[in-house]
């Protein structure tokens, strides 16, 4: 199986061949390094790794390029598919003001949601009543955003994890990296209701 | 006449094979002996087997008929923190940040409202890892309670919240309460020193002691030191040392030529000095017969986890080396049995002995003990015959093992005899008994305290 860093919609034809790992790396830094460590795990057992990755790291901000894996992408087996554009960009996102990493990880992200000068501007004690509706309603809005967040990540996934079901066997581990990347375990559990799932499954 | 009845607080105790379990059971034969009816307070099985992987079951069967468990569930992990994704519902599958959003606020609203009724963790001030533990434990200790009163009220620590739920069960019931220290609490066992406990855990500590009817230590060494710390209530420490078990101990049997079997038996802990004790084996090995050997049987760490590090420090077979196991409690006599000298190897100061080291010492065979000069078993063994106390020094040991060969050559029965007389009185029901008689002191008309 060759190494890949894929879209959404392509897995059809990376469908792994042998004894594979799900991973749910998630939107969140941390769920990234849990992802990171859990493709690594896996590699070390010589199983193949499915990763939807809903959080890139960027290596080079220029480029683009991805931040590397600690092993040889270009030998083990794995595949990324890299849904984060995709999340970042959705509706719901843009409209909570809460974009991927500039709300969940600001300290790490590149990017600010559109609104957080809005909403700094609007604590002035000169702000008007309509700035500070609108502020009001941009925080309910985020809320009602991250609540769904999960929702909205398997809901991106789902397709992919159907092709995979309908043509590889089932995944050893399912492992996810965060709570939002839980609701698509949550769902994948569903699918392969006998296969092992957890944050580390196996590692204590 | 109605039998008294003794409520005992003892967090570990079967199927729990943590070290103090073998105390806590020895605690409750004795008083069931002495006539008493006794309801112990534990933790869940789920605890000990599940999150922390530490259980012999086969103790279970040494619990007296008629002794009334009742267990306290305790979890070091939130609730609902390990549900399988299998076994989650929609709402937590599909919604987790709210879910835990809301359980989050509850929790808060629960704690608040548990503070303003003076029922909290936040109410005991101290540190303790079990405080959580305490307040189930008052409250199902005052339900039983109003089925029937207890006479006495005895908890063992660690966890010290032990000791904390005795005290308020005791002073909401009017019943004396004993405390029963396996470990010092405010004293670091390995260096004798203070230990670093907060101001209010201090206090914790003092309260419990001045409201408790006595404290009971495991050696002289403990009880002095407690003594020192606070002489205004030194008349209420006592020792009860630990004991052993006849059903341990093998018959005598006459030495063996040819190749002689060293052993040790008990939960191996990586504070026990096994590197110097192997360097010493591969030493001496030239100088003991041909086919000798080094037999090490117990359990690996007392959790799960600590197993593999552990294993991965032994010699192998070829070296003479012999890993056993966990022995079970009935087993324990033949694996003396099959020894000709015992090594104990102990880490620690004077505080530290272990019940090993009466049952080790009350077999008739040569001793070798491994601990520093001023370590609590090499004081006990000093005048032990068959002894000989080293420092953890690889070129000490290989001579106190070389010493020890010889005298299993020349040890006769006799000698091995007059050794088990003197220990007699250490046999673990004559030593609870100690105990037992310190409880009903408290419930005579003059409250006598009978110095243990």
């Amino acid at each position: 199986m060759p190494e890949s860093v894929i879209p959404l919609g392509q897995i059809a034809a990376y469908i792994p061949d042998s004894d594979w790992v799900l991973i749910f790396g998630g939107i969140t830094g941390q769920g990234d390094r849990t992802a990171r460590r859990a493709v690594l795990a896996a590699l070390e057992l010589g199983l193949s790794v499915v990763w939807f990755d809903g959080y890139t790291v960027t290596a080079d901000k220029n480029t683009g390029q991805r931040m590397p894996l600690e092993t040889d992408l270009s030998v083990d087996p794995v595949t990324v598919v890299d849904y984060s554009a995709a999340e970042r960009s959705h509706w719901l996102n843009r409209i909570g003001g809460s974009t991927g990493k500039g709300s969940l990880q600001s300290s790490q992200g590149n990017e600010q949601p559109a609104t957080a000068g809005m909403a700094r501007r609007g604590r002035g004690s000169r702000r008007s009543l309509g700035k500070r509706l609108q502020a009001m309603l941009q925080k309910i809005l985020r809320r009602i955003s991250l609540v769904l967040r999960g929702i909205l990540g398997w809901n991106l996934v789902k397709s992919e994890i159907e092709a995979l079901a309908g043509g590889a066997t089932a995944p050893k581990q399912i492992i996810y990296g965060d709570e939002f990347a839980m609701t698509q375990a949550w769902h994948a559990v569903r699918i392969w209701p006998q296969t092992e799932a957890g944050v580390l499954v196996g590692r204590r | 006449m109605a039998k008294p009845h003794l409520l005992y607080v003892a967090f570990f105790f079967p199927p729990s094979r943590s070290s103090g379990v073998y105390r806590a059971l020895a605690t409750v034969q004795a008083f069931v002996a002495g006539g008493w009816d006794v309801t112990v307070l534990t933790a869940d099985e789920r605890f000990f087997e599940f999150e922390i992987g530490s259980v012999d079951r086969s103790l279970l069967t040494s619990i007296p008929d008629g002794v009334e468990i009742v267990r306290v569930p305790f979890s070091f992990q939130p609730a609902g923190s390990s549900v399988r994704l299998q076994d989650m519902g929609w709402i937590q599958g599909n919604l987790p940040v709210l879910r835990s959003g809301i359980r989050r606020r509850l929790r808060r609203a629960r704690e608040a409202a548990d503070i303003l009724r003076g029922r909290s963790a936040l109410s005991y001030q101290m540190d303790d890892r079990y405080l959580s533990w305490i307040e189930p434990v008052v409250a199902e200790a005052v339900r039983l309670g109003r089925r029937r009163p207890y006479d006495h009220l005895l908890a063992t620590g660690n966890p010290y919240s032990s000791f904390e739920a005795a005290r308020v069960v005791a002073s909401l019931m009017d019943v004396p309460f004993t405390i029963d220290y396996r470990d010092p609490w405010a004293f670091d066992m390995r260096t004798g020193s203070k230990a670093k406990l907060s101001v209010p855990t201090l206090a914790a500590e003092k309260r419990i002691i001045d409201h408790a009817f006595a404290c009971i230590q495991v050696n002289e060494a403990i009880a002095a030191a407690y003594s020192d710390l606070y002489p205004d209530i030194a008349p209420k420490q006592h020792v009860v040392v630990n004991g052993f078990d006849t059903s341990s101990i093998p018959r005598v049997r006459a030495p063996r030529d040819g190749a002689l079997r060293f052993g040790m038996l008990g939960t191996v802990t990586d504070l026990w000095p096994l590197a110097e004790l192997f360097e010493a084996w591969h030493q001496v090995r030239s100088v003991l017969p041909e086919g000798s050997s080094l037999r090490l049987g117990g359990h690996l760490g007392y959790f799960e986890r600590s197993a593999e590090q552990l294993l991965s420090s032994f010699p192998n077979v070829e070296a003479g080396f012999e890993y056993v196991g966990p022995v079970s409690k009935g087993a324990v006599a033949d694996f003396y049995g099959d020894l000709d000298a015992v090594i104990v190897a102990l880490f620690g100061g004077p505080m530290v002995t272990a019940g090993k080291m009466l049952e080790v010492g009350a077999l008739g065979l040569p001793v070798v003990c491994i601990q520093d000069a001023d370590g609590g078993a090499r004081r006990f063994y000093r005048d032990h015959p068959l002894a000989i106390g080293v420092d953890p020094d690889p070129n000490q040991i290989a001579d106190a093992i070389s010493r020890a060969a010889e005298m299993c050559r020349t040890i006769t029965v006799e000698e091995r005899l007059a050794v088990r007389s003197a220990m007699a009185g250490y046999e673990r029901l004559a030593s609870m008994r100690r105990m037992v008689d310190l409880v009903e002191s408290a419930n005579l008309p003059n409250r006598e305290v009978i110095d243990a």
